[in-house]
């Protein structure tokens, strides 16, 4: 054999054998199948992410749950300073948040556990609350009273004071003391 | 023209669903030449098989960056052939002897290279020598043999340019034949025969 039937040999055996090399022709049904696997995973993959999403939503609801319970304010009564006498004669059981945003702030689990000297809290009167005082104690009683039973101003007319003439007498010994 | 298996698919998906249906005609598009490029890179049947169900996959669940693919074609390539890059294993060892014979004893026999090429044997030795070539040069041959790629297609898959992808198949072919030449006539060769 000379070289070149060789050459020519050995090239067309390399030509021949490349293209065989990916020639092959893939099962038949090949289609079928790879389109029966997507479809056997669509299913899986939407209640993959209806169960993700689920989850998530149930995540951020319970985040947002706790969050709202930790920043609400606590039934019980915060420590407030004390109240002024008058403020205990008025009896008012108002919470006066202006009070409670000045009080030292606690945790609610320092909260839960601080018992109040008296319930509920006392707090300083309000502006309103001292005139309402002043207003009692300058008003005469049967007024209040009247005002408490929401009586007409009419019942509470008094009658026109008379106040007879006055007489003047007579001293027994007066003129002779001027005459004199 | 229908396709077996394709009246138990369209039952089974709805036609509203419109990704459904255009992932079904891609299928049946471009199935075979994904499997081509598998079945380059990997060798096997079974592994091709899976390596084109993993792309599909990938392709399906893509399916809302669809309108973004420009060339679905190249898009299935490219994922075909990193996933078989993935799943590729180990060549099994083959016996240079025996194949250098087989090619000898046809040769004697007067069959045509094509026959000789056609033999199990044949087919093994020349997979184990692309497999000894350089990356960038058995990734070049490989892809160039499936023949439904163009060598602009495979300088797209592989990122480089076109004159680059001919210049590394020229070197491959010539590094191929030579060492196909050296192991058929290594003990076996025209001074042996």
């Amino acid at each position: 054999m000379d070289q070149r039937d060789r050459n020519d040999f050995f090239d067309q055996l390399l030509e021949a054998g490349l293209a065989r090399y990916a020639g092959e022709e893939p099962l038949p049904g090949l289609e079928r199948r790879i389109l029966e696997k997507a479809l056997a995973r669509r299913p899986r993959e939407r209640w993959g992410w209806s169960w993700a999403l689920a989850a998530a939503t149930a995540t951020l609801a319970l985040a947002g749950f706790i969050f709202v319970i930790s920043r609400r304010p606590s039934t019980q009564p915060r420590l407030a300073p004390r109240a002024a006498d008058s403020h205990q004669a008025t009896g008012s059981t108002r919470e006066r948040p202006e009070v409670s945003r000045a009080a030292p702030r606690l945790r609610p689990a320092e909260q839960a556990l601080t018992r109040p000297e008296r319930f509920p809290a006392p707090a300083p009167l309000t502006e309103q609350e001292k005139l309402l005082l002043l207003y009692v104690k300058l008003t005469p009683k049967p007024v209040l009273a009247a005002t408490a039973d929401h009586r007409p101003i009419e019942d509470l007319r008094i009658d026109d004071l008379t106040v007879p003439e006055l007489k003047i007498k007579e001293l027994p010994g007066a003129r002779a003391e001027d005459t004199t | 023209m229908a396709v077996p298996g394709q009246m138990a698919l369209s039952e089974a998906m709805p036609k509203a669903d419109a990704a459904a249906a255009e992932f079904e005609a891609a299928v049946r598009e471009h199935a075979r030449f994904v499997y081509k490029i598998a079945y380059a890179a990997l060798r096997n049947h079974h592994d091709a098989e899976d390596a084109v169900q993993e792309t599909f996959v990938r392709l399906f669940r893509h399916r809302h960056e669809w309108p973004e693919i420009r060339n679905p074609r190249a898009w299935l390539a490219r994922t075909a052939w990193r996933v078989a890059a993935d799943r590729k294993r180990r060549p099994p060892e083959i016996s240079l002897d025996a194949a250098a014979q087989a090619v000898l004893v046809l040769r004697a026999q007067g069959a045509a290279p094509d026959e000789i090429a056609a033999k199990r044997e044949v087919s093994a030795l020349l997979a184990h020598l692309i497999q000894a070539l350089p990356l960038d040069l058995r990734d070049a041959v490989t892809l160039s043999t499936v023949n439904d790629l163009s060598s602009p297609e495979i300088g797209e898959l592989l990122g480089i340019p076109e004159g680059s992808v001919r210049e590394r198949l020229w070197r491959a072919r010539r590094i191929l034949r030579e060492k196909l030449m050296a192991t058929i006539e290594r003990k076996h060769g025209p001074e042996g025969s």
